[in-house]
């Protein structure tokens, strides 16, 4: 989402590349989550310039196939089907589930000045 | 091996030109600012009340769902409210809605709204301390409505708040 932030334009700003969702890093990774945060009241003092975007250093893994799942997620190569495009059911053992939803991305603005 | 980003604005754009959205050729209007607005801080961080903003759409089980959260309708993008999260808030108390929560947001929600996060740095002396409240919201597109109605009423709550600085985790 880098370059939505580069439109956006945020006074001051780092860039995890990260999958969505997962803004403060990894989970159960506390030294992780605690740098992302500390990187962050860092950049409250340090950047100057409005509009700075820091980098921050983290991988989410060796490869980038998580990227291609994002984008298939987003995708929804099937226009036919409804909006929940796809249900995932993920069991989470001691009898609990997770059901993810993967939504078409549709914007839900009708007017411009909306 | 060098860090690969995807260009979300041209694959966006190439995706609801397919699912027909924008007929008009037009497509979806992205926000594209020329300038941005930045207040220098005054005072050290260690010395600031710290807030944070999250797009994970979290309330506590106690407060009002979100719009048409109840019959799972994704048309909750539309709701411009936001809930105020107590700072010491447990997670079992809590709800995630955002369309991005998932398996390791349901294992540990820190990873979009860091709560237990805050309050150890807080007990580390990173800052000062924490803002009584956070700030909950789902990511919506529908921005000339959130900066006209929703903004107002977070800066208005920042104020009464006297939050020094404001961290914002987009989701």
């Amino acid at each position: 989402m880098r370059d939505i932030m580069e439109a956006v334009k945020p006074p001051r700003a780092l860039f995890l590349n990260f999958p969505d969702g997962h803004s403060v890093g990894k989970p159960f990774d506390i030294s992780l989550q605690t740098a992302i945060i500390r990187r962050a009241l860092e950049a409250l003092e340090t950047i100057t310039e409005p509009g700075t975007i820091i980098d921050l250093p983290y991988r989410w893994s060796d490869n980038f196939g998580w990227q291609v799942r994002a984008l298939a997620h987003y995708s929804c190569l099937d226009p036919g089907k409804s909006e929940i495009w796809d249900n995932e059911i993920i069991d989470l053992g001691d009898g609990r589930v997770h059901k993810r939803r993967h939504y078409k991305p549709v914007p839900g603005y009708e007017s411009y000045p909306d | 091996m060098p860090d690969q980003r995807v260009e979300w604005i041209p694959f966006l754009n190439e995706v609801f030109r397919k699912q027909g959205i924008y007929k008009d050729g037009n497509g979806y209007k992205w926000a594209e600012n020329d300038s941005a607005p930045l207040t220098p801080l005054s005072k050290p961080v260690k010395e600031c009340r710290i807030a944070l903003t999250s797009g994970c759409g979290a309330r506590l089980k106690s407060q009002p769902i979100w719009e048409k959260e109840e019959r799972k309708d994704p048309g909750w993008r539309d709701d411009i409210s936001f809930r105020e999260i107590p700072k010491d808030t447990k997670f079992s108390d809590v709800v995630i809605t955002a369309a991005t929560h998932s398996y390791d947001s349901e294992m540990d929600p820190n990873i979009m709204i860091p709560l237990d996060r805050m309050k150890e740095m807080e007990e580390g002396s990173y800052f000062r301390e924490r803002a009584p409240y956070y700030f909950t919201h789902h990511g919506t597109w529908r921005r000339g409505k959130l900066v006209r109605e929703t903004v107002p009423k977070m800066v208005q709550r920042f104020r009464e708040m006297e939050v020094d600085a404001v961290i914002s985790f987009a989701q």
